[in-house]
């Protein structure tokens, strides 16, 4: 068996050098656990880094991102604004490059002229002096890390359709705007709250005054609704399969569901956290890393959209603000979407009078990426989308596969053919929810 | 549209994931191509190849969702596109067509 720090020290190497390498070295660990040697691990990851030194990925920079793309570089900056710690001193688009460039000329130097050896120590001191430092700022930096909240978009059940349709609505507007989350002192809680292990009841949930539940979640659900974050990483196993019901009680009314006016987190989602945190022991942080994404385009090239999206001039502020208020419109016809709202299932999503930003959010649970809204396309809209979900269960067959691979992807071509959207896969920086601990919950 | 044609180590690439199935992921890919080719596999290599042929729409990746023994990393599944399979196909016809005008070759080949 390799030792755990030989091998944590050839993955660090990895990921510090080789952009966007979480899979690789995911595959790579799965292998030494099925025992391969370390002379094998250390052979691939110098190979990786090789590999990325001689071929650079097209990483996105700001710089040219500031010609090309100003969204992009401006979204790229803000995002960059929150990691005020990490410090690229050379410039170098390969993180760790410019530390081995600047050792390597010391090496030449002392080479050059043997008297200046106290060059290249020095450099060592300074070097690692300067690396303890910016490892202190970071974790100080990240003990006060903003939650950025992005891609949030809970499916809602339909017995409480309006009301929550509007909480979920404007929930994913909210989820858009970067926001931070207060600390956990002014952190506000439930009064009364529960956490059971489920025992065989199906998944359901209740949003009312005063009265936040759930049934049969897992606590990656959980943690997707308290941190409205699409992208976590990390984590023991049992938070995907382990099922529970969580309840909690407290002095909140439907407003307690939605942002608050400087765009704070929703109350009730802070209250969640701090119950993960009590009872589950749950502690995050976010990170900034560079994943493959999606970005929502128009297709076509006279920027027209396509049938099944079409304006919508209905005033959803002022149905939301009559919501919360307590004068609830009349419920809408049976089977129809409640205005200003998204819902459907895999292979039917509709939505009444959303932005573009929603119809980004909403799709990404169907393509396992975090979808952006690079449209551009201002106001709202009614989009009534149909394709043909992708099988789940047992891989089929080669041959099955192959025939698939025939015919075209069908929720990249529905986008194209009903809405005048596309889909291009990019490389985006997200932000990412990084789970450092987690355990089973404590009795009640 | 220009016909794309690919290197051997990605034509192997796409084969192999259409070969695996649905659940191709890195380490399936590699394991395919040793065992089938018995050419060893540099998985930084294969993900330099996966991540240009995805740049170029010939195959897209989902992310699966992490698990332990990957240190609490994901795995990227792969699958071939209809641009993918087609880059395949005419890359085999290219090959098929230079190795028909070699009289050597074709002469051990009945």
């Amino acid at each position: 068996m390799m030792p755990r720090s030989s091998s944590s020290l050839a993955i660090a190497l990895l990921e510090r050098v080789v952009p966007d390498s979480d899979a690789l070295a995911g595959d790579l660990l799965e292998q030494v656990g099925n025992g391969r040697s370390p002379a094998w691990l250390w052979t691939q990851v110098l190979a990786a880094v090789v590999t990325a030194l001689v071929n650079p990925t097209d990483d996105i920079r700001p710089l040219k991102l500031v010609e090309l793309q100003p969204a992009d570089a401006i979204e790229r900056s803000r995002r960059f604004n929150l990691q005020s710690c990490q410090i690229n001193l050379t410039a170098s688009p390969l993180h760790g490059a410019g530390g081995l460039t600047l050792a390597l000329f010391g090496v030449l130097l002392t080479q050059l002229a043997s008297v200046l050896w106290w060059v290249l120590l020095l450099s060592i001191v300074a070097g690692t002096l300067l690396g303890i430092g910016l490892i202190v700022c970071h974790r100080r930096a990240s003990a006060r890390s903003p939650f950025v909240f992005e891609g949030l978009v809970p499916r809602y059940a339909s017995r409480s359709a309006l009301v929550l349709a509007m909480v979920v609505a404007s929930s994913a507007a909210f989820a858009q705007t970067p926001t931070p989350a207060p600390a956990r002192s002014s952190r506000p809680a439930f009064d009364v709250s529960s956490v059971k292990i489920n025992t065989g009841g199906g998944r359901g949930g209740a949003i009312q005054p005063g009265r936040f539940a759930q049934s049969a979640v897992t606590l990656r659900q959980l943690i997707r609704l308290a941190y409205g974050s699409n992208q976590i990483v990390g984590g023991p196993g049992w938070i995907e399969s382990d099922r529970f019901d969580v309840e909690g009680k407290g002095t909140f009314d439907l407003r307690g569901f939605l942002p608050g006016p400087n765009g704070t987190p929703p109350a009730v989602y802070q209250m969640l956290q701090q119950l993960l945190e009590d009872r589950f022991t749950l502690a995050v942080h976010t990170a900034i890393q560079d994943r493959p994404v999606y970005a929502l385009l128009m297709a076509r090239r006279d920027q027209q959209a396509g049938s099944q999206l079409t304006r919508s001039a209905f005033d959803c502020e002022a149905l939301l603000a009559a919501t919360v208020g307590g004068r609830l419109p009349a419920p809408p016809p049976q089977a129809a979407l409640p205005r200003c709202a998204v819902g459907g299932a895999p292979g039917h999503l509709m939505a009444d009078s959303i932005e573009m930003s929603q119809l980004a959010a909403a799709l990404s649970p169907f393509t396992d990426r975090v979808v952006l809204n690079r449209t551009n396309l201002p106001g709202r809209f009614n989009v009534d989308l149909q394709w043909t979900p992708e099988l789940t269960g047992p891989a089929p067959t080669p041959s099955a596969n192959a025939a698939a691979t025939d015919a075209p992807p069908a929720l990249v071509t529905a986008i194209q053919e009903q809405l005048g959207l596309k889909l291009e896969p990019i490389t985006a920086p997200i932000e990412v929810l990084v789970i450092d601990n987690a355990n089973r919950p404590t009795p009640n | 549209m220009p016909r794309m044609l690919l290197t051997d180590f990605e034509l192997m690439i796409v084969l192999a994931i259409l070969r695996v199935g649905d659940e191709a992921y890195g380490v399936q890919i590699a394991r395919d191509i040793e065992t089938t080719v018995g050419r060893r596999v540099l998985m930084g290599a294969a993900y330099a190849a996966l991540d240009r042929l995805e740049r170029n729409g010939l195959v897209a990746s989902r992310t699966g969702d992490p698990t332990p023994e990957r240190g609490g990393r994901a795995k990227r599944y792969f699958q071939v596109t209809k641009r993918g399979v087609a880059a395949a196909r005419d890359t085999q016809r290219a090959l098929i067509t230079m190795w028909n005008d070699v009289p050597q070759l074709k002469a051990k080949h009945p």
